[in-house]
């Protein structure tokens, strides 16, 4: 890992359109701002770990899922209908 | 198994089922690339289930029915691609439980490639335990 010592308002480039900038820190937090182009995702470490938690606890609870949505699909409750979907292209 | 050319340009309904490929795999599970996509029946739910692990699946709901507009907001922020469809993933949480739709952690469909990819969506707005059904 490649570690470097940046003070508040200084910054780092990854790549050529990446800035990172140390823009004040708070006590024991570190605030920074990023510019990166439109398609980097840019997010916390610990999000991608709770979505890969929240993917694998989906998958865990599949047949749970067809039981509880079972009754609301007789009933014709509707959620997830595409075929009016205004949002779809 | 639908070929990728033979599946039909995008409309708006989900197309029948189909093989699909994740390049980049799921989020945290980069190895579940392939996948097939189905409609579960008799719902309006689609399943999405690993051919690289038989033994993982999820369904999933189009994310524009759980949160009206997902799909727009995306293409606006530069996210997605015209024609591609959004899908989110329903999970169980709770006593007594219920459904939540995963918006953090959207999957996008270019179904005319037959490939998709997962997103995260670092904004509060997109919630990773989104309601979809209430405790009764």
């Amino acid at each position: 890992m490649l570690v470097l010592t940046r003070r508040p308002n200084q910054a780092l480039r990854v790549g050529a359109n990446i800035e990172i900038r140390v823009v004040r820190i708070e006590g024991d937090r570190v605030v920074l701002g990023i510019v990166a182009p439109r398609h980097v995702a840019v997010v916390r470490s610990e999000l991608v770990e709770e979505v890969s938690g929240e993917v694998r606890g989906a998958a865990d609870a599949r047949a749970k899922l067809r039981v509880m949505l079972a009754p609301l699909q007789a009933a014709g409750a509707d959620v997830s209908d595409p075929n009016d979907d205004p949002g779809v292209a | 198994m639908t070929e990728p050319d033979s599946t039909p340009a995008p409309t708006s309904a989900l197309p029948p089922p189909a093989e699909i490929v994740f390049p980049e795999g799921l989020v945290g599970l980069p190895g579940l690339v392939h996948h097939g996509l189905s409609v579960v029946p008799d719902s309006a739910l689609y399943e999405l289930a690993s051919r690289d692990n038989p033994t993982f699946g999820v369904i999933a709901a189009v994310a524009d029915r759980i949160k009206p507009g997902f799909t727009k907001k995306l293409r606006e922020r530069g996210l997605i691609n015209e024609g591609e469809w959004v899908l989110a993933i329903l999970a169980v949480h709770g006593e007594p439980p219920a459904v939540t739709a995963n918006l953090a952690g959207p999957l996008v469909l270019d179904m005319k490639n037959a490939t998709a990819r997962q997103l995260v969506l670092e904004d509060p707005e997109f919630r990773l335990q989104e309601p979809v059904v209430e405790p009764t």
